[in-house]
């Protein structure tokens, strides 16, 4: 039996193993971090910040907090030049209620008008939680042009998609051109004004057509000097703003439509917005493959996002 | 075409063997060594003209060829493992060759003869550095999860690793998983596993040998970066009809084999799972998995040494949950294949293969939120020809070629909600030369592997050409140092979340148009050699340079970016293996020390599979000649794993350009540590089996009890992040086996 003595060697070393079970915890080291959402706009003089915390649920379910981690009593403070504005607490109403109740707490400034091109930097400073910073450039005034608008005060007069110029200004990363069609229609002798999206494209798929609406994208030029405008340019297929018209017609009645307007908007986002919001939304790619779900932010350690859009616009008369 | 091609190589190659073909003045010995019992070829059988310095292995298919044997009279011997050895009294004249057939009868096994004194499987692998032969016997000897199985058993291979108990999907020197080319016959087989991996299509008794390159793999071997498991399958007894059934608590098996009218042989295995049932009866789980396999070949041994077949298997594995929460996936496995072997001029031997294979797998998300509807398939028609050139001076030249043509379909729907199709269609093509040589103590092995596929769709540049090198020195006694190197190319990879603890629908695609097929440089360096006649060793240590991979984007932005780009790794390590057995008792451990990384957009971490370190222990006890104990024990170290370390409530500012935002809640979205800093904890296991051999005639058999999992450690399978569920792999598993053979 003695050459049985490695075969017992190693049953009894890996026997003393036996009792080895160890403890597994997936879960690393949490430390409380602050998350940070700011959009600086120009469309409006009332800013907001919203500022809360990351969370550890006690077991693994993130659904069992239902209470919002809101950070209390933090100096919110934006500075532009040697110009700071100071953000007060409010509370704002919630879009859905169901996790956490009516209203978002939140800081707001107000009157606060934003300025393009201009470069604004956030501090936040809470007894709780410490200091964090972030800073945002404003994309500066666009401007839009409308090469062939004859096409929208008469389609069926023209065998062409109608082409925008959108002009881009250096900090903008990204940038969104929508069409709106501003209308009145009757109802029971009174007209009543209507705002009515324009899609970019019509795919017809044999079964029902479905309308293509414009995504933010990214510019393709390349800024060439900091006061510089940059064309780009937009297509909106004949066939779609046609579509439109027709269902229009369909549903309200030639005799019962006015048509007043195109408005075009053209909102001019920064790279730290444009970057975070296609993260968030699957990369804005409806032919990516990938599975994963990654994160951005500009709050160094933090999360969130500290941006900035300017928004601008204009008209052309249907009449 | 293939004629064409062939016919140059020869061409090439007996221009350059003119000088050596003048000098012959010898005449050739040339045979077929088989089983006498079954009349199946024995591959790696020695054939020895006594008294000189002359011999050779038997090929793959049985076949030996002596060059240049003076005239005179000799005595030939061939001996394998297993079998006795045989003598033949041969007079040899000059001029035409001589033909000289063996038929070894078997012989009761000892199994220190398998891990130990194999000298024939030796001298094939003493020229390469990551080598390793596998027969049924050494298959056999592994303690299994109830049944014997190929890719188990390669498992206990240094070098290799495995990330669970339930999957067979292996690892090889720090290369992912789909970077192994997968072989039967030469039929490439994609995905070669059943449900959850649990076993791997083949079964093992329809499996003759099995040749395991985990590294710096020869000519003719290409497509992939980290290794070939080359299967050949048994032909089928020639003499008598025969019958095993197999019956254990996960599947059930039956296979006949037998001759047909003339030389031909077939044989039929078949394979049914009985999973459900065990496990909810015993382990009290509901596991919804069902598989089933069916292999049948048909054999027809030619004039001489010729060898055809005509071979067709398919699988199915189906796993199907009453849980509408539980998604269901399926996949089925098909390919048929003609296999043509012999000598097409006295010293050309030419193995060709053509085939046809369809992999499909689905995975429907029925009411689970979480995942959604996804496809793949991957269909192949290829015709593969490599051809040995024998010469006087037992220098040996290879060369051949390989057509195949790929179609590679993934359906899903993507993170946006849009159905997506990626196909692709294309030509695989590749062309190799190699040459061996003894120049004493050294033996070179050495080619170069073309890649023509990237050369000409790819637009790829000189990395195309792969040159491959084997050299081996013989220092003292039967110790030797040897050095490899290679490179290798791969078009076509797996795509799945490189987040997720682990994996169960992988999709074959492309290397995305734009980006650089994967590529890898192999450096190995090892010596091996006997310390004592019973104790073998061997002492290995590999880099690897992955100079480019397929990775996420982890700078996409928008569609502008593409989903994946090239990023580079690297893989270093040293492995050891000792044999020790003397009749009583073998012992066999391999140990793996290994790091292996991955750099892409200026970050590097850890794949999933880097394991630092990985020890297998077996030791077999023979206590008499029918009845063995067997231990084995395996120990690794922590897998790599990205903690979660929070949440947080992210607001996705869907209605930002349409109002405001401030009134969202946002989603939880996980935080996650640094990817895969940390680690799991250490894997462990021990499993124990008796067998005992029996004979009532006419029928003889095996009972077996195995136990897995002996001392019931709880090894981390997966868990679930969302509700921290943590599935542990196999627990105490005891079962019994029993083999009848008729």
């Amino acid at each position: 039996m003695k050459r049985l003595v490695p075969f017992w060697i190693v049953l009894v070393a890996a026997g003393m193993l036996a009792s080895c079970d160890s403890d597994f915890n997936p879960k690393g080291t949490y430390a409380e971090r602050m998350v940070i959402y700011s959009i600086l706009m120009t469309r409006t003089d009332t800013q907001y910040v919203r500022l809360y915390t990351t969370y550890d649920p006690p077991a693994f379910d993130p659904l069992e907090i239902t209470e919002d981690r809101v950070i209390r009593n933090a100096t919110v403070v934006v500075r532009q030049g040697a110009t700071s504005v100071q953000f007060r607490d409010t509370v704002v109403a919630r879009d859905d209620p169901t996790r956490y109740g009516e209203t978002v707490p939140a800081y707001r400034a107000y009157p606060f008008s934003i300025v393009g091109s201009q470069t604004y930097s956030l501090t936040i400073e809470s007894p709780s939680h410490g200091s964090l910073t972030a800073t945002t450039t404003m994309p500066g005034k666009g401007d839009i042009t409308v090469l062939n608008p004859f096409v929208l005060r008469s389609p069926q007069s023209f065998n062409e998609n109608i082409i925008v110029s959108p002009r881009i200004t250096p900090p903008a990363r990204g940038f969104l051109l929508r069409m709106y069609m501003d209308i009145e229609v009757r109802f029971n002798g009174t007209w009543f004004p209507r705002r009515v999206e324009v899609p970019k494209e019509v795919v017809d798929t044999g079964e029902k057509r479905r309308f293509v609406y414009p995504q933010l994208v990214r510019r393709t030029t390349v800024p060439t000097s900091a006061a510089s405008l940059n064309a780009e340019s937009v297509v909106f297929t004949r066939s779609a703003y046609e579509a439109i018209l027709q269902e229009l017609f369909s549903d309200y009645g030639s005799e019962n439509l006015r048509f007043s307007k195109i408005v075009l908007i053209l909102t001019q986002v920064d790279a730290n917005l444009y970057v975070y919001y296609n993260v968030a939304n699957g990369f804005q790619d409806e032919f990516s493959i990938r599975t994963d779900q990654p994160d951005y932010s500009n709050i160094q350690g933090g999360f969130g996002v500290f941006g900035a859009m300017t928004e601008d616009s204009t008209s052309i008369s249907l009449q | 075409m293939e004629r064409g091609c062939l016919r140059i190589w020869v061409g090439v190659l007996l221009l350059l063997g003119i000088p050596l073909l003048l000098l012959a003045q010898g005449t050739d010995v040339r045979g077929v060594v088989s089983d006498s019992a079954s009349g199946e070829r024995l591959p790696f059988a020695n054939v020895v003209v006594v008294g000189t310095s002359r011999g050779a292995a038997t090929n793959i298919q049985g076949f030996y060829l002596v060059p240049n044997v003076p005239p005179g009279a000799y005595t030939i011997s061939a001996s394998s493992i297993g079998y006795e050895t045989k003598r033949r009294n041969v007079v040899i004249e000059a001029g035409k060759p001589v033909v000289v057939n063996f038929e070894l009868p078997p012989k009761v096994v000892e199994f220190s003869e398998i891990v130990v004194t194999d000298q024939a499987k030796r001298e094939l692998t003493e020229i390469s550095t990551s080598i390793h032969l596998l027969d049924q016997k050494d298959v056999r000897i592994v303690p299994t999860t109830i049944q014997e199985d190929i890719f188990r058993s390669i498992r206990i291979l240094p070098g290799i690793v495995s990330t669970s108990d339930v999957n067979s999907q292996f690892y090889v020197r720090g290369g992912a998983g789909d970077q192994n080319l997968i072989l039967l016959d030469g039929i490439k087989i994609y995905n070669p596993y059943h449900a959850f991996g649990i076993f791997s299509i083949f079964d093992s008794d329809i499996i003759k040998t099995t040749e395991v390159y985990t590294g710096a793999f020869p000519p003719g071997f290409g497509g992939r970066l980290s290794s070939v498991v080359n299967m050949t399958s048994r032909d089928g007894k020639q003499k008598e009809i025969f019958g095993k059934a197999n019956l254990n608590f996960l599947s059930t098996k039956l296979q006949v084999e037998g001759p047909v009218i003339g030389e031909a042989t077939w044989v039929i295995s078949g394979r049914k799972s009985l999973f459900s049932n065990t496990f909810r009866n015993f382990l009290r789980k509901d596991v919804p998995l069902s598989f089933y396999d069916l292999f049948a070949k048909v054999t027809v041994q030619g004039s001489e040494h010729s060898k055809y077949g005509l071979q067709a298997f398919t699988s199915g594995d189906d796993l199907r949950s009453d849980n509408l929460n539980e998604p269901d996936y399926s996949w089925r496995n098909q390919a048929v294949g003609f296999v043509a072997a012999g000598l097409i001029q006295d010293r050309v031997f030419i193995n060709a293969v053509g085939y046809e294979n369809n992999f499909i797998a689905k995975r429907e998300p029925k009411s689970t939120s979480m995942l959604s509807a996804a496809s793949t398939r991957v269909r192949e028609v290829g015709v593969k020809a490599n051809a040995t050139l024998y010469t006087d001076t037992h220098d040996l030249y290879f060369f051949g070629f390989e057509f195949s043509f790929p179609s590679l379909e993934y359906n899903l729907t993507n993170n946006f909600g849009v159905p997506r199709r990626l196909f692709s269609s294309f030509v695989e093509t590749s062309t190799w030369l190699r040459y061996q040589t003894n120049l004493g103590n050294l033996l070179l092995d050495g080619g170069l592997h073309i890649d023509l596929s990237s050369l000409l769709d790819r637009e790829a540049g000189f990395e195309v050409f792969q040159p491959r090198l084997n050299l081996s020195y013989l220092l003292i006694d039967n110790w030797r140092a040897k050095f490899s190197y290679g490179r290798f190319n791969q078009n076509i990879i797996t795509v799945n979340n490189e987040d997720d603890v682990i994996s169960i629908f992988d999709a074959w695609i492309r290397v995305p148009i734009g980006l650089k097929p994967e590529q890898a440089d192999h450096y190995v360096a090892g010596i091996d050699g006997n310390i004592i006649p019973a104790l073998s060793t061997s002492f290995q240590t590999y880099y690897k340079y992955y100079s480019s991979l397929v990775s996420y984007n982890r700078d996409k932005v928008d569609a502008l970016d593409p989903d994946y780009v090239n990023s580079t790794g690297k893989a270093f390590g040293f492995e050891a293996l000792i044999r020790y057995g003397v009749p009583l008792v073998d012992v066999y451990v391999a140990y793996t020390l290994g790091w292996t990384t991955i750099t892409a957009g200026g970050f590097t971490y850890y794949p999933r599979y880097d394991r630092r370190h990985n020890l297998n222990m077996l030791a077999v006890a023979h206590v008499t000649d029918a009845f063995d104990l067997t231990v084995r024990w395996e120990l690794g170290s922590g897998f790599p794993f990205t903690q979660s370390v929070g949440y947080y409530d992210r607001l996705n500012l869907g209605n930002i350009f349409g109002g405001q935002y401030v009134g969202e809640t946002g989603l939880p979205y996980s935080i996650l540590g640094e990817k895969n800093k940390a680690r799991l904890p250490a894997y462990h296991r021990m499993d124990f089996s008796a067998s005992y051999r029996f004979q009532v005639a006419p029928i003889s058999g095996s009972l077996g009890l195995h136990i897995i999992n002996v001392y019931d450690h709880r090894n981390v399978f997966y868990f679930d992040r969302k509700t921290g569920q943590q599935v542990n792999m196999l627990p105490f598993f005891p079962s019994l086996t029993l083999n009848l053979e008729y």
